[in-house]
């Protein structure tokens, strides 16, 4: 294969058109793939009930309506689960970020005596959870049934995600922040001026997997919580569609199919949204922090 | 100085808040229900007529804790020693798990206070039982609600009305397959289904011709002998029917893959000539309403019951002798007398005439009066308001009745036309397995042998079918399991 370099690009050959014709065809048909549920989904949702139910897969809504929107908003307290979720997630991902940052820059450190044993004990936890009723009994213990914080602290540090940050610190040049300290500069602020600026890929990714575990919450609710007004949006979610699909009881409302679309919709476009803003970071975070440690 | 004086308003506005908070009389105490019922408004739980009356009648405050994750909730909080201190059982299994290692209540030693519960119970008493105790209120399971549907305007379009329905199997097959041919929605295709439905029990009706339920199935017979009707030579010509069907392309091969509704949305959108479903899934209001936007002509009625070639007439199986949901009482509150005394009341009240004219109906004259005749009539634009009351049914309800108020007229002659028909009892849910016997991969065999033998994908012949039940009984021990499943039924029934 012969290729000539034509100012600074490089000229292809006809394998090479060929192949990338054929990974475009890939990567197309893979997009359709991809975006056709999720647009379905979307257009399910602002579309006449019947005219789903009739036209089984739609291309456009004939009739764009938002009566599903509406009857979600008016009548399943799905906004206050939102609310719920929303203070979860912000709150959760903030402490998450605080702790899994103030443990993984230490264990950076050559310096820091029990590293390594630390860090074993940590990675143990990785394999080894204590189970799901020695943590109730915590919570329990601990005061936490029926707060909020029930939805928070269980799951707030992520040892996989603190090692992640954890391999990014060490990567950092000693000498970068040796400089800093010869400078004056004491631990916490070497690591808020210099450190963290420094280490916005991985941190921005770390805060993302956070992000979306947070905004994911639905078994922590079930298994501590009974107060209504702690409901996590997916618990609504999942209740909707479950109410739908499960067997007829005697009860009055069945959600249809746009009303559950609508909900769907509704819990994925916020966090959804999030994603273009982190996505520069997101890739190099992961593959800087994934080669080295 | 400002900030103490910011403090001290601060203070005295908690205080004063705390003040000002509505606290509980100090005989009221609050309990917990923990269970998989929940209403659709579930912010009605929060504070509502029902909850209202528990306080001022029997001082209880109850706590309704929705959790449709029952097992590992139970699990996990049995262990943590922090069970609730009613709380709904997902099986009989687990419930003798729980009697076994005393964490649930002997509710047959404080029978004295249960009297109410225990009479409305009598019919199913028995399936809250473990070792001959009451474990469990059992609460009384729905009335029937299986039926055979079939779209009335395509039926009268082509000259059949309900009078001149067959009656027979047979005959309403043959009406059927016909129908399905003549391209009854008009789109050019032959791509109509003749019945369609959610699963195996769309199959119900066709296995209960026969005098047969659907696979894994336990049912007692009129001379109270427990048997499964797959051991009876009729299941096999009941299986020659529905393969027959199934390779015609009559039966939806997608009834795997459907859901109540999407099946019954299959049948709307004229996909279908039949549907298998209960009647809450075609005949509730909104559901009635949103097909009705599909087509306002749209009518679906009852087939009814059909003489199959044994002259039997089943539409399915039942569990009359079953339970809707097992509630049991935290074993802990034995030492606390006084507490269990009122939880007790809770489930004693809601059994009385009283407490189920209140969780079926609502408050006396404020959403329902009596007629002369000692009726009961709903005001209908009060109906909305008593919608979640139905959770609060701890022993269950008089179903038909509560259903006609709240699913009103227009849905009243379908409840009361569905539990009218016959059915074979199936007592499955209350047959404890043994533990010799593998029920899991038993079932699986069962399920997935008969599926292979209606599908077409194994041969269906009187040898291949004896061989099947050969099979069954030498390595799984059926026949042991059905011997065992008979002593133990009578050991619990006390018939």
């Amino acid at each position: 294969m012969v290729r000539a370099k034509t100012g600074n690009r490089i000229r292809e050959t006809g394998s090479d058109r060929v192949i990338n014709a054929a990974v475009l065809v890939l990567l197309a048909v893979l997009f359709v793939i991809w975006f056709f549920p999720m647009l379905y989904v979307v257009l399910a949702s602002v579309t006449p009930y019947e005219d789903v139910v009739r036209a089984g897969l739609l291309i456009l809504p004939s009739r764009p309506t938002f009566t599903a929107y509406s009857f979600l908003f008016s009548s399943t307290g799905i906004v206050g689960s939102f609310l719920v979720t929303l203070t979860v997630t912000i709150v959760g991902t903030l402490l998450s970020m605080a702790l899994s940052i103030l443990l993984a820059f230490p264990l950076s450190k050559k310096g820091l005596p029990g590293r390594a044993l630390i860090t074993k004990l940590l990675v143990f936890t990785m394999y080894f959870s204590g189970g799901l009723i020695p943590t109730y009994m915590m919570v329990r213990r601990l005061h936490l049934l029926n707060t909020i914080w029930a939805l928070i602290i269980p799951g707030c540090v992520s040892t996989y995600n603190m090692l992640l940050l954890r391999s990014y610190f060490v990567s950092m040049p000693d000498e970068l922040l040796e400089a800093a300290e010869v400078d004056g500069s004491g631990p916490l602020r070497t690591l808020v001026q210099i450190a963290l600026p420094l280490s916005l890929p991985v941190t921005m990714s770390v805060m993302l997997f956070y992000m979306v575990t947070y905004w994911n919450t639905y078994y922590a609710y079930y298994y501590y919580c009974y107060d209504k007004s702690l409901r996590p949006l997916q618990v609504v979610l999942m209740d909707l569609i479950r109410s739908a699909t499960g067997e007829a009881e005697a009860d009055e409302f069945v959600p249809t199919i746009t009303v559950q679309m609508a909900a769907v919709v509704f819990s994925c476009v916020p966090i959804v949204c999030v994603y273009p803003f982190i996505q520069k970071y997101f890739t190099t975070g992961i593959m800087l922090g994934a080669v080295k440690g | 100085m400002k900030t103490r004086i910011l403090a001290l308003v601060c203070a005295l506005a908690l205080l004063l808040c705390a003040l000002g908070a509505p606290a509980l009389a100090d005989d009221v105490i609050t309990i917990e229900v923990l269970s998989d019922a929940n209403a659709s408004d579930d912010s009605a739980l929060e504070s509502n007529f029902v909850r209202d009356r528990f306080k001022e009648k029997l001082g209880v405050d109850v706590a309704w804790n929705y959790n449709p994750e029952l097992q590992t909730t139970l699990n996990m909080r049995s262990m943590s020693d922090d069970l609730p201190e009613i709380f709904a059982v997902p099986s009989r299994a687990m419930l003798t798990e729980l009697a076994e290692d005393g964490y649930v209540l002997n509710l047959s030693d404080y029978a004295d206070q249960l009297p109410d519960a225990f009479a409305f119970i009598e019919e199913n008493i028995a399936a809250g039982k473990v070792g001959g105790d009451v474990y469990a209120i059992a609460t009384r399971p729905y009335a029937f609600r299986a039926a055979t549907w079939y779209n009335a305007k395509w039926f009268e379009q082509c000259g059949v009305t309900a009078e001149n329905m067959p009656d027979t199997l047979e005959g309403f097959l043959a009406l059927c397959r016909d129908l399905v041919a003549r391209d009854l929605d008009g789109n050019g295709q032959n791509d109509t289904i003749g019945l369609t439905g959610t699963k195996r029990k769309t199959l119900r009706q066709l296995f209960g011709a026969y005098g047969c339920t659907i696979p894994n199935k336990l049912v007692c017979t009129a001379d109270g002998t427990i048997t499964d009707t797959m051991l009876s030579p009729a299941y096999y010509d009941a299986l020659c029917c529905i393969r027959e069907l199934w390779a015609e392309g009559f039966i939806d091969h997608e009834i795997f893959s459907l859901s109540d509704t999407q099946a019954v949305e299959k049948a709307m959108t004229g996909t279908a000539l039949l549907v298998s479903c209960d009647w809450p899934s075609i005949k509730k209001a909104g559901v009635v309403e949103s097909f009705l936007a599909l087509d306002p002509d749209a009518r679906w009625e009852i087939v009814g019951e059909l003489t199959g070639p044994t002259g039997d007439r089943y539409v399915g199986d039942y569990n009359a002798q079953s339970y809707q949901r097992l509630y049991a009482v935290n074993a802990d509150l034995a030492d606390e007398p006084e507490k269990l005394s009122k939880v007790l009341s809770v489930i004693n009240y809601v059994a009385t005439e009283e407490g189920l004219e209140l969780t079926s109906y609502g408050v006396e004259g404020e959403h329902w009066s009596r007629g002369e005749n000692g009726a009961v009539n709903v005001f209908p634009e009060k109906v909305q308001e008593i919608n979640f009351s139905w959770v609060y049914q701890l022993c269950g309800r008089e179903d038909l009745s509560y259903c006609r108020m709240k699913f009103g007229e227009a849905a009243w002659p379908y409840i009361l036309a569905t539990s009218e028909q016959a059915w074979l009892d199936d007592v499955t849910k209350i047959i404890d397995k043994p533990s010799w016997y593998n029920a899991t991969d038993a079932e699986t065999f069962i399920s997935e042998s008969v599926m292979a033998f209606i599908s077409g994908d194994a041969e269906l012949t009187p040898e291949s079918w004896a061989a099947f039940l050969e099979k069954l009984d030498t390595t799984y021990q059926y026949g042991e399991f059905i011997d065992y499943a008979n002593g133990y039924y009578h050991e619990l029934s006390g018939k």
